[in-house]
C-alpha cells in the first residue's frame, strides 16, 4: 500500500534568527498560567476588573429579577380574580362547601343516653326518635352507658347554606321541608369523642310531624357521607301517623329533651300539660334510618336545572369583578337553593335555577362577606357574559341568624 | 559552504551527548522547574532550537513548526511535576511530546506528512545497505529510497528518521517511538532487510513491487 507523505529533499534549513522569531518563553508561560490558574483561584480583591464584572452581572440579575417578579405578581392578582383557591377547588371536587363565615353553624341538640336500653327522645318541633337497646356498635372497653347522641335539623335556606349540603340529585333540586342529622359519639379521650355506628341490622324510628297537604309528595333521601350525593330511599316506609298533637314545646315538663326509663327500660310517659282545646291532630310521617348521618324529607322540583348555560360575572356595585369563595341560587318561594361553584370571574352554568321565576343569587367573599343580587329575570341568549351587578354586605355575617335576615330579605322570597 | 540539516544534527547530537555530571546538572533543572514553573526557561532556552528543527523536519513550514514548537513546551511545562527520569535524556521526553504533537496535528489536519532527507545522509544509509558497495549509484539510491519510504508506515518512517537521518541511539529511538529498546532494534533490521531486497532487485532488474 502505498501512502501520500511529503517529500523535502535537501530542505533549508532555518536561520538562528527565523528560529528566534518563533521562540517566545513570556507567552508560553503565560499560557500556562492561563491554562493552570483560571481568574476564579484568584481572589477577587485581587482582580478588580473581575470584581466589577461580578458587582454588574449581580446587579442586572437583580433588576431582570425584580421586574419578572413585579410582572409575576402582576399577573397573579390578575389570575387571583380569575381563579379560586386550592382549597375551594378540592371542596367543588367533593360538591360540598361550607360557608367561609365561622360564626355560622346550626344548633345541635345532645343527649347522654344509656346505650343498652331502648327509648325515645323528643326534639324542639316534635319529632320523635326511637332507639333500640343495643343500637350502638361500641369499642369493647366503653361502658354502654355512656353514649351521647347529637341532632341537628335544618329547614329554611340559610339553614341549608350553614350545613353546606349541596341540594341537587339527578339534575333537579330538592326541596326541603326538613333535614335531620343525627351522630353518636363515645368519650374517646380528655376532652374529645370518638363517632360510633350503629349496630348491623339495628335501625331507629323517627317520626316526623307534617302537614297533611304535602304527603304524597314528601320523598326521603339519605345523603352518601363520601359522595355527599343524596340517595333516595324511596323504598324507606312513610306512613302516616294520624291522632298526634302538633304541639310543640321546649319545656321539659312536657318532655322535650328529657326521658326517663322505667325497670324494663320502657319510657316513662310524662304527664301532659294542659292541652289547649282548639288543638287540631296533625299527620306524622315515620321512616327508619339503617345508619346514622343525614337524611332529608323533601320534595323534587319538576324543571332540571343545568338544562341551559350562561356565562357571567358578578361584580361589586363599581363594576370590579367579585371573588366568590361559594354562589348559591335561590328561586322565589322555593325552600330550596342550588349551589353553584364558581370557578374564576367570568364561569359558566345554569343561572336560570327556575326559569319562569326570577331568581336570586348569594355568594360569600372570601372575608366573609355576603355579596346578594335579586330578581335576575330571564337571560338574554345573545349575550356573551352576563354582567351582574351585586350588593355586598359592609361587615362579614357573623352568624346565622343575621344569614337568615340577610336571605330573608332579599326582595322576591 | 551551506550548511545542511545533517552538519546541523551533528553538532546537536555532540552537544546532547551527556556525561553524568551534566546529567545531574539537567536533573537539577528539572526538578528547579518543577518547583517554579518560572525556571522552565532555561530548559526552554537550551532546547528549543533542537525541538523547532526536530519539528520543522516533520511539518515543513516554519510557522507551523513555531506553532506545534509552543505546543510542545506548554505541553512539557503542564507535564512536568509528572516527569522523572528513565534512563534517557530530558531531550528525548521533549521529542516523545513533539512526536505526539507532530502526528496529532496530521491526524486532526488531515495532511500529508513531511519527511525531510538529504542526499547526504541517504547515501550513507544505502551505502550500509549496499552489500556490493557499487560506486556512483547516488540516484539509485535516492529512488529506492524514495519508493520504500512511500511504501511504508507512519510508525515506520518515524523509526528511518530517528535512526538513520538524526543518528538516535536505540534506546532513544525506543523511548520517543513508545516502545522497547529490543523491539526498535527488530524493526529498524527489518526496514534495512526490505530496503536491501529492494536494491538487489533494482541492481538485478527482476524486481516487482
Amino acid at each position: 500500500m502505498k501512502h501520500k507523505y511529503k517529500i523535502n529533499i535537501d530542505p533549508p534549513v532555518p536561520s538562528d534568527a527565523q528560529i528566534d522569531r518563533h521562540k517566545d518563553f513570556g507567552r508560553t508561560l503565560a499560557a500556562y498560567h492561563n491554562l493552570t490558574q483560571p481568574i476564579y483561584r484568584k481572589p477577587l480583591y485581587k482582580n478588580p476588573k473581575a470584581f466589577i464584572g461580578l458587582v454588574l452581572i449581580l446587579t442586572i440579575a437583580g433588576l431582570v429579577f425584580w421586574a419578572v417578579e413585579d410582572e409575576e405578581k402582576e399577573k397573579a392578582k390578575e389570575k387571583e380574580l380569575m381563579e379560586l383557591p386550592m382549597d375551594v377547588k378540592m371542596a367543588q371536587e367533593n360538591s360540598f362547601l361550607k360557608a367561609p363565615a365561622q360564626g355560622i353553624a346550626l344548633q345541635r341538640v345532645g343527649f347522654d343516653i344509656v346505650g343498652n336500653k331502648a327509648q325515645k327522645i323528643t326534639l324542639n318541633d316534635g319529632s320523635v326518635l326511637t332507639i333500640p337497646a343495643n343500637a350502638f356498635e361500641l369499642p369493647s372497653d366503653m361502658q354502654p352507658e355512656n353514649v351521647y347522641l347529637q341532632a341537628t335539623q335544618a329547614h329554611s335556606i340559610a339553614e341549608v347554606i350553614a350545613m353546606g349540603l349541596p341540594m341537587q340529585t339527578d339534575g333537579k333540586l330538592i326541596d326541603p321541608a326538613k333535614i335531620l342529622e343525627i351522630k353518636a359519639f363515645v368519650p374517646h379521650a380528655i376532652g374529645s369523642r370518638k363517632e360510633v355506628t350503629l349496630a348491623p341490622g339495628t335501625k331507629i324510628t323517627i317520626e316526623v310531624p307534617v302537614a297533611d297537604n304535602a304527603l304524597q309528595a314528601r320523598q326521603l333521601f339519605t345523603l352518601d357521607p363520601k359522595t355527599h350525593v343524596w340517595n333516595s330511599a324511596a323504598t324507606a316506609p312513610i306512613q302516616p301517623q294520624p291522632k298526634r298533637s302538633n304541639r310543640v314545646s321546649l319545656d321539659p315538663n312536657d318532655g322535650f329533651g328529657v326521658v326517663e326509663y322505667d325497670a324494663k327500660g320502657h319510657v316513662i310517659p310524662k304527664p301532659k300539660a294542659n292541652t289547649p282545646k282548639d288543638e287540631q291532630p296533625i299527620q306524622v310521617l315515620q321512616f327508619e334510618m339503617a345508619q346514622l348521618g343525614i337524611v332529608c324529607l323533601g320534595e323534587l322540583q319538576g324543571q332540571p336545572i343545568g338544562s341551559v348555560t350562561y356565562k357571567a360575572r358578578f361584580t361589586d356595585p363599581a363594576g370590579q369583578p367579585l371573588r366568590l369563595l361559594t354562589l348559591y341560587g335561590i328561586t322565589k318561594r322555593r325552600n330550596t337553593v342550588a349551589f353553584l361553584w364558581p370557578k374564576s370571574a367570568d364561569f359558566a352554568f345554569d343561572l336560570q335555577v327556575a326559569p319562569n321565576l326570577p331568581n336570586s343569587y348569594v355568594g360569600f367573599l372570601p372575608d366573609g362577606r355576603l355579596a346578594t343580587i335579586s330578581n335576575v329575570g330571564a337571560l338574554d341568549d345573545s349575550q356573551d357574559v352576563h354582567v351582574l351587578q351585586m350588593q355586598v354586605s359592609a361587615a362579614p355575617v357573623k352568624d346565622l341568624q343575621e344569614l337568615t335576615q340577610l336571605i330573608d330579605g332579599l326582595a322576591g322570597l | 559552504m551551506k550548511s545542511t540539516l545533517n552538519e546541523k544534527r551533528m553538532k546537536t547530537l555532540e552537544r546532547q551527548r551527556l556525561n553524568d555530571t551534566q546529567l545531574q546538572q539537567e536533573l537539577r533543572l528539572v526538578e528547579d522547574a518543577q518547583k517554579d514553573p518560572r525556571r522552565f526557561g532555561v530548559l526552554y532556552e537550551k532546547y528549543y532550537k533542537q525541538i523547532y528543527l526536530f519539528v520543522y523536519k516533520r511539518a515543513g513550514e516554519q510557522d507551523l513548526a513555531g506553532d506545534i514548537t509552543a505546543q510542545v513546551f506548554l505541553k512539557a511545562m503542564v507535564s512536568l511535576p509528572k516527569y522523572s527520569y528513565r534512563g534517557v535524556p530530558f531531550s528525548a521526553w521533549l521529542y516523545r511530546i513533539a512526536s505526539n504533537e507532530v502526528n496529532q496535528h496530521f491526524r486532526n489536519a488531515k495532511g500529508d506528512r513531511t519527511i525531510s532527507i538529504e542526499k547526504t545522509q541517504v547515501d550513507k544509509v544505502m551505502g550500509m545497505v549496499d552489500e556490493d558497495k557499487a560506486s556512483d549509484l547516488s540516484e539509485l539510491y535516492l529512488e529506492v529510497m524514495l519508493e520504500t519510504l512511500h511504501e511504508m508506515e507512519p510508525e515506520d518512517i518515524e523509526l528511518i528518521e530517528l535512526r538513520f537521518f538524526e543518528d538516535r541511539p536505540f534506546s532513544e529511538v525506543g523511548f520517543i517511538v513508545g516502545i522497547t529498546e529490543n523491539n526498535a532494534k527488530v524493526k529498524v533490521y527489518r526496514i534495512v532487510e526490505r530496503l536491501r531486497k529492494r536494491l538487489k532487485a533494482k541492481l538485478g532488474g527482476n524486481y516487482e513491487a
